[in-house]
């Protein structure tokens, strides 16, 4: 019986039954207990989750010196992509970096702190320094580092010494030329590939040396990409400038591959209309008929 | 007294608790289906309020639930003009549908990735519901004409959406019409054929005394026309720019070839684009550009306009709507013999490289993300792609599919050369400025393309100059998220170096950015050479 003078009895009870009933509601409650590990953290940089990222280094705790230094990177990298970007984030990289690299400049956290200091001094900085950017670039190259991100390097190096030559002809030749000696240091394909295609397309596009411009990009388009819109366009510049040079063989083959290759390429229909052009395999004419 | 009214106010209580908790559990058993099994509702969002998807859907999603009885699906249409705000508000708050379109529409590469499921994985296995078609065994990416790419995001590198159909571009015709006037089914393949019938339609109406309007203009339809004629005087000059290898120009290839004075304002092939843009201005309305997507749709749903230009998409509303019958044809260009715009032309553009779109992704929030991907999965197998096709009239996307007779008209035309440029080519908002500003000068009666030309002369180089810094803007940003997005990816290989995927995904990173540094050195050097002729200039 419910006394007057102590109502809280059965309002407890029914608050109780109430509460219980949430349960009911059908409401998820999340699983918080997610397994943060090296691999995770960079998993969430790959998918430009870079806060959750930083946040994901900051409250790791590593076994190894190794893990320890890879973390310390991850801590720095992550900071060049937080937004809002702030001069405070890229001097705290930099800073990062520098003493991930003074602590060992040779391991694998030396190395790639090495690569994003470059990077910074090339593109995040405020004022970019590229001359830096390149020599730190070169310095790595010339340890051979066998990785192909570190390897793009080398085609950052050709990019920043053609670009800096211009359509100046004989400057791009000579750039050209000190660049050759690089090809030497790379082990992986993806870097070989990519610096062939670097100096290839940037003397094509600066109207540099023509023979040369194909002899980079046959390399390149040797060693298939993973993008076919570049494997596309690699196939295809290799047979135009072919078609340039009078190597209509060489032209011939390519533009082959190329119809074949890529039937879903708007500029399908064109190569083959280039191909009906050419002259017959064993004639040398000069023409470089492309009308329909 | 005040026992009383404590025993009432206690009895109400308890009578609201009883009520409520009696609707939480009729709740509960709603939620299981006749078989026992929890009920698992998905709920898909999309802006094609175009007539005949939402029915097609419904149908797809019939034939789903029939399947799978615990599944209940609904689909969410949001008009287009407020689907990006609804959509921000959904991802923000945790409230989005399971399955939302993806595609522009303010689904950014960060929105994606943030509020998405990556669905590279599913993209890469068989899709169980093309079991017992010539489609069984194949990765799911391989089951659609394109490989998938209109699910594929090239800044993430990853598949996220699952697409169900493709566009493309026409002009759509009343048959009814056309008969009336020209007393034949013939449809015009050449420009000189159009604009003759465009000539005899307006004689028609002037004879009748109800006027026809040879086109439907509007500031939305009109362009798709206009853009492709001015393109295909550009055509031979656009193949023959520029070094080896290039066969567009686009991009930077763009502002470069004006500042080298490959081409300029007064170069014959511009001249003769923007001719032929004021001659098929002249056979649309009066004031079209002051008019809106539905005004010129009203004008030829109700027979007063012969033709409109408009995308694949509206073929499904066009059918429910108009009360004539209809065909749809290629955008006509002249013919290399015309008199007066034969001389720069190559022939019909290529649609080769058209790819899937109404892709479909899977939000992170979903309660039941496997059921979503399946569903998706059964969407996009062979046999519903047909049906999709059928009930809605647009294009499929999976390989194997038959055009529907109402889709003849608009399927992917393979052959054909690259495009030429116009004056003002996507991501060019200061151009775009100048350019739409004069405009009117191009088309009205009493204005002319050297007026025209006139006009735009003193800004357009700026305004190359502006775009070009915008673009470079744009690029190194893009390149310095991809710095961290690489070292994310690398980070990953040297974690477990048996992670196959990861090592696939480092060698695409690697490609991308490199490609991206060539633009961004071609776009910087071509922002230092249009500066240094502006200076020039203003010396």
């Amino acid at each position: 019986m419910l006394s007057p003078t102590c109502p809280s009895r059965p309002i407890a009870v029914i608050v109780v039954l109430f509460l219980s009933a949430f349960p009911l509601l059908g409401g998820n409650v999340e699983n918080s207990d997610s397994k943060v590990s090296l691999g995770s953290a960079w998993q969430q940089a790959t998918r430009f989750l870079f806060r959750e990222a930083h946040n994901e280094f900051k409250s790791l705790s590593t076994e190894s010196l190794e893990d320890e230094r890879l973390r310390q990177l991850g801590l720095a990298v992550t900071l060049l992509g937080l937004q809002p970007r702030t001069q405070g984030n890229i001097q705290n990289a930099e800073a990062s970096l520098r003493r991930i690299i003074s602590e060992n400049p040779s391991d694998s956290a030396g190395r790639f702190a090495r690569f994003y200091l470059a990077r910074l001094l090339e593109t995040h900085a405020a004022s970019p320094d590229p001359k830096t950017a390149r020599d730190m670039y070169y310095e790595l190259l010339l340890e051979r580092p066998a990785h192909p991100m570190l390897e793009l390097a080398a085609a950052r190096i050709a990019y920043h010494d053609l670009y800096s030559a211009g359509e100046d002809p004989e400057k791009l030749s000579a750039a050209e030329a000190n660049l050759r000696p690089l090809s030497e240091l790379l082990e992986t394909p993806a870097g070989r590939r990519e610096f062939h295609s670097a100096v290839a397309n940037s003397l094509n596009e600066l109207n540099g040396d023509r023979s040369a411009a194909l002899e980079h990009i046959t390399i390149a388009a040797s060693i298939p990409s993973p993008l076919p819109q570049i494997q596309s366009m690699n196939i295809l510049l290799v047979a135009e400038l072919a078609n340039h040079l009078g190597k209509y063989d060489i032209a011939r083959e390519y533009y082959t591959k190329f119809a074949k290759e890529f039937q879903r390429d708007s500029r399908n229909y064109s190569v083959r209309k280039i191909l009906e052009t050419l002259p017959a395999p064993s004639t040398r004419n000069q023409t470089h008929g492309t009308d329909s | 007294m005040e026992r009383t009214l404590n025993a009432i106010g206690l009895g109400l209580l308890a009578l609201c608790f009883v009520i409520a908790l009696g609707r939480i559990v009729w709740k509960q058993s709603e939620r299981v289906s006749e078989d026992g099994q929890q009920i698992v509702e998905i709920r898909l969002a999309h802006w094609q309020l175009e007539g005949g998807i939402r029915e097609a859907l419904d149908a797809l999603a019939a034939e789903y639930m029939k399947l799978h009885p615990h599944v209940r699906i609904s689909q969410i249409p949001i008009p287009e003009r407020i689907y990006k705000n609804w959509l921000l508000t959904q991802l923000v708050g945790g409230t989005a549908p399971d399955i939302i379109q993806i595609g522009g529409m303010g689904v950014s590469d960060e929105r994606l990735a943030r509020f998405f499921l990556p669905l590279t994985e599913t993209a890469q296995v068989e899709n169980p519901y093309n079991k017992g078609t010539p489609l069984e065994g194949l990765p799911l990416r391989d089951t659609f004409f394109d490989g998938m790419m209109g699910g594929f995001n090239s800044a993430l590198l990853e598949y996220y959406g699952i697409p169900l159909s493709a566009y493309t571009l026409r002009v759509y015709i009343n048959m009814d019409l056309l008969r009336e006037i020209t007393g034949s089914d013939r449809l015009p393949s050449t420009y000189r054929e159009f604009i003759d019938l465009c000539n005899q339609a307006a004689a028609y109406g002037e004879k009748t005394g109800q006027p026809v309007i040879p086109m439907a203009g509007s500031r939305y339809n009109s362009p798709i026309l206009m853009v492709s004629l001015f393109a295909s005087q550009t055509q031979r000059l656009a193949r023959d720019l520029g070094p080896p290898g290039t066969f567009q120009i686009e991009g930077v290839r763009f502002s470069s070839s004006f500042v080298n004075d490959e081409w300029t304002l007064d170069s014959p092939q511009i001249h003769s684009g923007l001719k032929i843009m004021r001659e098929v201005g002249q056979k649309m309305q009066p004031g079209f550009m002051q008019v809106t997507r539905d005004d010129a749709s009203f004008y030829f749903m109700q027979g007063k306009a012969l033709m409109i230009a408009t995308g694949s998409w509206d073929s499904s509303s066009i059918s429910q709507q108009a009360r004539f019958p209809y065909r749809a044809f290629r955008i006509p260009l002249p013919g290399q013999d015309d008199p007066e715009f034969g001389e720069y032309v190559l022939g019909f553009t290529s649609e080769a490289g058209v790819n899937t779109g109404l892709a479909l992704g899977v939000t992170k929030t979903s309660k039941h993300p496997d059921a979503a991907i399946d569903f998706l999965l059964f969407l996009a197998s062979q046999q519903m792609n047909q049906k999709f096709t059928d009930i809605s009239g647009w294009i499929p996307s999976v390989v194997g599919v038959p055009p529907s007779e109402r889709t003849t008209d608009f399927m992917i035309l393979t052959d054909g050369f690259t495009s030429g440029f116009t004056l003002v080519p996507p991501g060019r908002p200061d151009i775009s400025r100048i350019v739409n500003n004069a405009f009117h000068r191009l088309i009205a009666p009493e204005g002319s393309v050297e007026e025209f030309i006139e006009i735009i002369r003193p800004n357009y180089l700026k305004a190359h100059a502006t775009d070009t810094d915008r673009n470079l803007l744009g690029l190194q940003s893009a390149l310095q998220r991809m710095d961290v997005q690489m070292a994310g990816t690398s980070g990953m290989v040297a974690a477990d170096p048996s992670d196959q995927a990861a090592a696939h995904r480092l060698d695409m990173i690697i490609a991308s950015s490199n490609s991206q540094e060539l633009a961004s050195n071609n776009l910087k050097f071509v922002a230092e050479k249009i500066k240094r002729r502006l200076q020039n200039k203003a010396d």
